[in-house]
């Protein structure tokens, strides 16, 4: 054909292929075993051959041909990605790029190349086909496949669902348009669902034959843009009503689909109050009441369909559809978002005392939004703990056959998610205590029968959502702790005296304690002592607290209590002198005052009545040793410290307070008693308590 | 293109349909279909030599169908159906008529 | 059996143009050199869709689709006008007349066929 065709389309789109086909290459030396990764190449190296055909460019379709053929090999497996092919892929491509230079007059074609590349690669499939099976014909010399998806490399773009009405004028045939040629290139489009409206064609007596009384709704499915669409219609858009919505991106998709009422009425349909009148089923009952036609009805289920499917669809799309990020990156973000936590305080604080009240509503609106942003970037580091259960399933086997115990290990709420670092985290207590639960725990099978258990015991791992935290729980149905052996135990050791008088919850605290062991003898899995108190520490270090109850004879329930995440708190703002303080306020149960006629009343023991409880209390200004003289009035503040409460005694409770952890420095490791540091809006720093080791520490330094 | 004949005892009408079943003969198509209706009882209509049809037969045919409804008289379509009337049938959106599916039905399977 | 398609046009490069890109594409092709021509000529012979530009000595285009649309033969099969950018109101003018559809020049092979695969199948 002597027709001069343009061909800067193939060009161009070839350009952007190879430097595509060169990345994944160089991705796939990396990774030779990606089948994405093999995937992509292959598809770059199949769209070049198609379009270069199409558009008159036989040398390099010719020869991508024959690059795809073995590279299609690697794709089903049967040749392993090795260097060489990859040497030679890039090469090939490096190959194709001259050739498409020489269409555009630039260079000559180096032949010599060409065959060099096709002759390794086919020695490359010869070496590998030889091991396989002598009897086939190397690939490339098999008839090549005739459907060529050259649409492939679409496969990524996500599909849209769109909603077209179409109603041609009644007299659309006379001006020769056949409207079910349109509909046809509808369908070419992508996945389609078409609906006839026929309510207003007239009796047979009365039709004008040449007339169209038909109009559509059509549901498509497709990764065309609305452009492409548009296009179709191009010639009666001027007399025809044509409608395109795009049904997916409006929030319908977002949230449930649609109720076929709302959608009936959306469209303008039926009214409001015909729904509302309507019993169920309702399209029947509207179609029997005559307010809409079931072609209507039919119409509006179809969209409904089409929308829960899409949904469906986007559903399996985006487990599939992730990014992978390296750690710090999230990491640094969390950082960046946390300092931008507190420099929006610091603008609240300048906004409000700036009395200026355009710059207050614009510090309102970056607190929310900043707000959001920090929302949503700790749920990106938010991991589901599913992934940390099922390693313990393995563990308690293995551990159990080596003890020669029967134990099942069952879990619940796999998919809570925690901050990713906590879980990192959290794996060492957890073997640490299922470890325990398996030795202790759960007794021998002849044991169990003894007395009336079935003989397979159960360790059940749950994880629960509570508030701003995640519990996990660790239960067995075991033996159970005796709290009369731990109190003798700890006596022995010397860990408490024998006048103690012990609840069995506080015996229970007991098991944490540096080197402290129930078990009666030394055993490969625990027992060394060597493990609770490790966890303590650890969970303590994710601000968590742990919580032991137990029955005997019936099992134990380790509860481990979790933040949620690490970065940021909600704190409770306090001063003592000059010095301003963070307390996690989850914490927090109220604040009362401390008159000096409450601490004359106690005669100097640290106590106050709160609503007829005692209450211990620590005093910050005796224990940062504060100088000059407090205020008349104290505040308490009442906090829940493993599981007993304790007030902690501050010059003033300033409020609430987002609080952006920053990690003390190593100089400041020795100060158990803070967790942290954090930034106020005034710029100035405050130190975070950790309310558990001061009390800890108190306690020891007075015993 | 059209070919009607009557059995008066039964009064059955057979209307065999043939060639190009477009807009261009529309017209003439539903005077056919009309003429039809009104003199029989019971409709056939014959397909087997259709080569081309558009959305106006498939509009005449629908119609057809509901006055035959109305009228309590009874519709057959004879013979087989070449594919170019299934197709176009479907490719229309005409799945449902009268507000039932039998459209699709009637139009699209053989009857024996 | 191949469908038969009348190109209109007075400038020959043009029917030229179409006439291989039809033929390439499997279409029978027939040539009116302009209006009066090509009525004519379809009046004896029977076509499925006429492609014709719009100006044209002794018989315009739009001349030619009205008049074609008054002949039973012709009045529902699809007519493709040839405009250019500037002719807007002339677009209108056909579409009035009884055009299909139009192509605007200068247009390149392929985008010919997809006009003709959306109105004739």
């Amino acid at each position: 054909m002597a027709i001069e065709i343009d061909t800067s389309a193939f060009t161009e789109e070839a350009h952007e292929l190879l430097s595509e086909l060169e990345d994944s290459l160089l991705e796939l030396e990396t990774n030779p075993t990606d089948q994405e990764l093999i995937g992509r190449v292959f598809r770059a190296m199949h769209t070049i051959k198609g379009s270069g055909a199409m558009f008159g460019f036989d040398d390099v379709s010719k020869f991508t041909h024959e690059v795809e053929t073995i590279f299609d090999m690697a794709r089903n497996g049967t040749l392993p990605v090795t260097k060489a092919l990859i040497d030679l892929t890039l090469a090939a491509r490096d190959h194709i790029r001259a050739l498409l230079n020489v269409a555009a007059g630039i260079g000559v074609a180096d032949e010599a190349e060409a065959k060099r590349i096709i002759n390794a690669l086919k020695d490359l499939e010869a070496k590998e086909s030889e091991e396989e099976t002598k009897q086939s014909p190397p690939r490339w010399q098999r008839a090549e496949k005739t459907d060529l998806d050259i649409t492939a490399n679409k496969d990524n773009i996500e599909p849209q669902l769109f909603r077209i009405r179409f109603k041609p004028t009644l007299d659309i045939f006379a001006n020769g348009t056949n409207p079910l040629l349109l509909l046809g290139e509808v369908r070419e489009l992508g996945e389609t669902n078409i609906i006839a409206h026929n309510d207003n064609l007239p009796s047979l007596a009365e039709i004008n034959p040449e007339q169209c009384y038909t109009s559509w709704e059509i549901f498509l499915t497709t990764i065309e843009g609305e452009n492409a669409i548009e296009d179709i219609f191009i010639f009666v858009t001027d007399d025809c009503d044509v409608n395109i919505r795009l049904l997916d991106r409006e929030n319908s998709v977002a949230a449930e689909p649609q109720k076929l009422g709302d959608i009936l009425v959306q469209r303008g349909d039926v009214s409001k109050d015909t729904v509302e009148n309507a019993v169920k089923p309702l399209g029947d009952r509207l179609v029997e009441a005559g307010a809409v036609s079931s072609t209507h009805v039919k119409a509006a289920l179809e969209e409904q369909k089409a929308v829960k499917e899409k949904l469906e669809q986007k559903k399996r799309k985006e487990s599939s559809n992730t990014v992978r990020v390296p750690a710090e990156k999230l990491d640094n973000l969390v950082d960046l978002v946390g300092e931008l936590v507190t420099v929006q305080a610091r603008l609240n604080q300048i906004s409000l005392s700036g009395g200026n009240h355009d710059i207050q509503v614009l510090a309102e609106e970056v607190e929310r939004l900043t707000g959001e942003l920090r929302d949503n970037t700790m749920s990106i580091r938010m991991l589901a703990i599913g992934s940390t259960f099922n390693k313990f399933k393995r563990l308690v086997r293995d551990l159990a056959k080596d003890l020669g115990k029967q134990i099942e290990l069952t879990t619940e709420g796999a998919e809570t998610e925690l901050d990713k670092n906590i879980l990192e985290q959290l794996n060492d207590p957890l073997v640490h205590i299922i470890r325990n639960s398996v030795d202790h725990g759960i007794e021998s099978p002849e044991e169990r029968i003894a007395i009336g258990k079935p003989p397979m015991g159960n360790i059940h791992l749950a994880a629960i959502h509570s508030g701003a935290n995640v519990l996990i729980r660790i239960k067995d149905d075991g033996a159970g702790l005796n709290p009369d052996l731990i109190r003798q135990k700890a006596i022995e050791n010397g860990t408490i005296s024998m006048d103690s008088e012990l609840s069995d919850k506080e015996a229970f605290q007991l098991i944490f304690g540096a080197g402290f062991s129930m078990a009666k003898q030394v055993t490969k899995v625990s027992g060394r002592g060597v493990g609770m108190d490790v966890v303590q520490r650890s969970i303590e270090n994710l601000r968590g607290s742990i919580d032991v109850a137990s029955t005997i004879g019936k099992g134990s329930t380790i509860t481990l209590k979790l933040p949620l995440t690490l970065a940021i708190i909600e704190g409770l703002l306090i001063k003592v002198g000059d010095e301003s303080y963070i307390l996690p306020l989850a914490a927090v149960e109220e604040c009362v005052e401390l008159l000096a006629e409450d601490k004359k009343n106690t005669h100097g023991r640290h106590v106050i009545n709160v609503r007829g409880e005692v209450v211990p209390y620590i005093r910050l200004r005796d224990r940062f040793l504060v100088e000059g003289k407090p205020p008349d009035v104290e505040q308490v503040i009442i906090s829940q410290v493993n599981e007993s409460r304790v007030g902690f005694v501050a010059d003033d409770v300033i409020g609430q307070h987002q609080t952006v952890i920053k990690s003390l420095g190593k100089n400041f490791q020795l100060s158990e008693e803070f967790s942290g540091a954090t930034i106020l809006g005034d710029g100035s720093v405050a130190l975070i308590i950790d309310l558990a080791k001061m009390v800890r520490l108190v306690e020891l330094e007075e015993n | 293109m059209i070919d009607f004949s009557i059995d008066k005892l039964n009064s059955t009408g057979t209307m065999k349909l043939s060639g190009d079943l477009s807009v261009q003969n529309a017209a003439t198509l539903k005077e056919a279909l009309l003429d039809g209706l009104n003199s029989s009882e019971t409709l056939v209509i014959d397909f087997a030599k259709v080569e081309r049809m558009d959305l106006s037969t498939v509009q005449l045919l629908c119609a057809t169908h509901r006055a035959i409804n109305e009228s309590n008289k009874n519709l057959v379509i004879a013979g087989t159906i070449p594919a170019i009337v299934k197709e176009t049938i479907l490719e229309a959106g005409y799945t449902s008529c009268m507000g039932d599916d039998d459209m699709s039905g009637l139009w699209t399977k053989e009857s024996n | 059996m191949s469908k038969k398609i009348m190109t209109v046009d007075d400038s020959s490069s043009v029917r030229q143009m179409v006439f291989l890109t039809l033929k390439g594409a499997g279409y029978e092709v027939v040539q009116g050199v302009d209006g009066e021509d090509a009525l004519t000529k379809l009046k004896a012979s029977q076509v499925d869709m006429v492609i014709t530009d719009l100006n044209m000595p002794n018989m315009d285009g739009i001349t030619l689709i009205a008049k074609l649309r008054e002949l039973p033969q012709y009045k529902f099969i699809p007519i493709i006008m040839l405009t250019t950018e500037s002719q807007g109101n002339r677009k209108i003018e056909g579409k009035k007349a009884g055009a299909t559809g139009w192509i605007v020049k200068p247009f390149k092979p392929p985008q010919l066929l997809n006009v003709i695969k959306k109105v004739l199948g």
